[in-house]
């Protein structure tokens, strides 16, 4: 028994680093380490790289919706421009409520964005005023229209309208550029 | 359209207004915004006039500061003669182009939308009172 007692005692007055097993305990310990930093940095760089994939294809999306955009506002602005003086109410009215839902179909992916916020808000003030000049020359029952009144009623309107429109083509354009550059 | 031109006009449009308040020219309403009133010789129609009020948002300069820019409601006039049976315009005056014409066809076509008015509230004071 007091044989055990000493070599007890003697075995833990050796200091721990004199001991192989420590050391073989520490490099498997230093290289698990390694490891695990390793792969942190490999998981953070796919992650980041995963991030980047996301961006490119949503910037590309919004690239290609802008595109798209752009061409459908240039042929409402066109059928602004050739607005016919001849135009009946009946015409009217149908191109008045297509250009209404196209340009709220086309706005509204864009109206929480802080630059074209206000374009879009003056071009739906603007179709509204449309609306309203319109409804002011519907013929009364029985009569028949003056060629030009329908024309009179809307021109002026129609040609602020296409303005506004042509504000945010022009944003939509320099937007597409810009990301283009980058 | 010059001032003189716009002078030689007045008088005309004075006489119609005139007509129109003596029921002599009866105007007929063809939409919310607009009127014509038609000359018939032994039962064809001869000549028609007619008058639009149109209005237009135009950009203002509120003086500031900031200055800024808003858009204001303007009423304008359109005054159209047309012959018969050929159907040539022979006279349009738009108040937006000749501004002189403002105050004269405002006044014509107030006095015809108040006769509008008030003939058709005789029409239906009469028939409900012969009912």
């Amino acid at each position: 028994m007091p044989d055990q007692f000493q070599q007890i005692q003697q075995a833990l007055q050796i200091p721990f680093w004199h001991r192989p097993d420590f050391w073989i305990n520490a490099v498997l310990g230093a290289g698990g380490l390694f490891f695990a930093v390793q792969a942190f940095r490999e998981a953070k760089a796919a992650k980041k790289a995963a991030k980047d994939a996301e961006t490119a294809a949503t910037e590309a999306g919004q690239f290609m919706t802008m595109q798209t955009v752009a061409i459908e506002l240039m042929a409402i602005s066109q059928r602004l421009t050739n607005l016919d003086q001849a135009i009946k109410f009946r015409e009217a009215r149908t191109l008045v409520d297509e250009i209404t839902g196209k340009l709220h179909r086309l706005t509204s992916p864009f109206q929480g964005k802080e630059d074209l916020g206000p374009i879009i808000t003056n071009i739906h003030e603007s179709l509204a005023t449309v609306k309203t000049a319109l409804s002011g020359v519907r013929p009364s029952p029985g009569q028949v229209e003056i060629t030009g009144q329908t024309y009179n009623a809307i021109e002026g309107e129609a040609a602020t309208l296409n303005l506004y429109v042509n504000d945010l083509l022009g944003q939509l354009e320099t937007k597409s550029h810009s990301q283009l550059a980058t | 359209m010059t001032p003189a031109e716009v002078a030689a006009i007045k008088p005309i449009i004075d006489r119609m207004i005139a007509d129109t308040q003596a029921a002599e020219m009866n105007w007929i309403k063809i939409s919310p915004t607009g009127f014509v009133w038609r000359k018939m010789v032994d039962g064809k129609m001869e000549a028609q006039l007619s008058l639009q009020k149109t209005v237009v948002r135009q950009p203002t300069i509120v003086p500031g500061p900031p200055v800024r820019q808003v858009m204001q409601a303007v009423e304008n006039y359109i005054f159209q003669v047309t012959e018969f049976p050929s159907g040539n315009v022979r006279m349009i005056i738009n108040t937006q182009q000749d501004p002189e014409a403002l105050v004269v066809l405002k006044n014509l076509f107030d006095v015809i939308s108040a006769n509008a008015d008030k003939g058709a509230v005789d029409y239906l004071k009469r028939i409900i009172e012969s009912g």
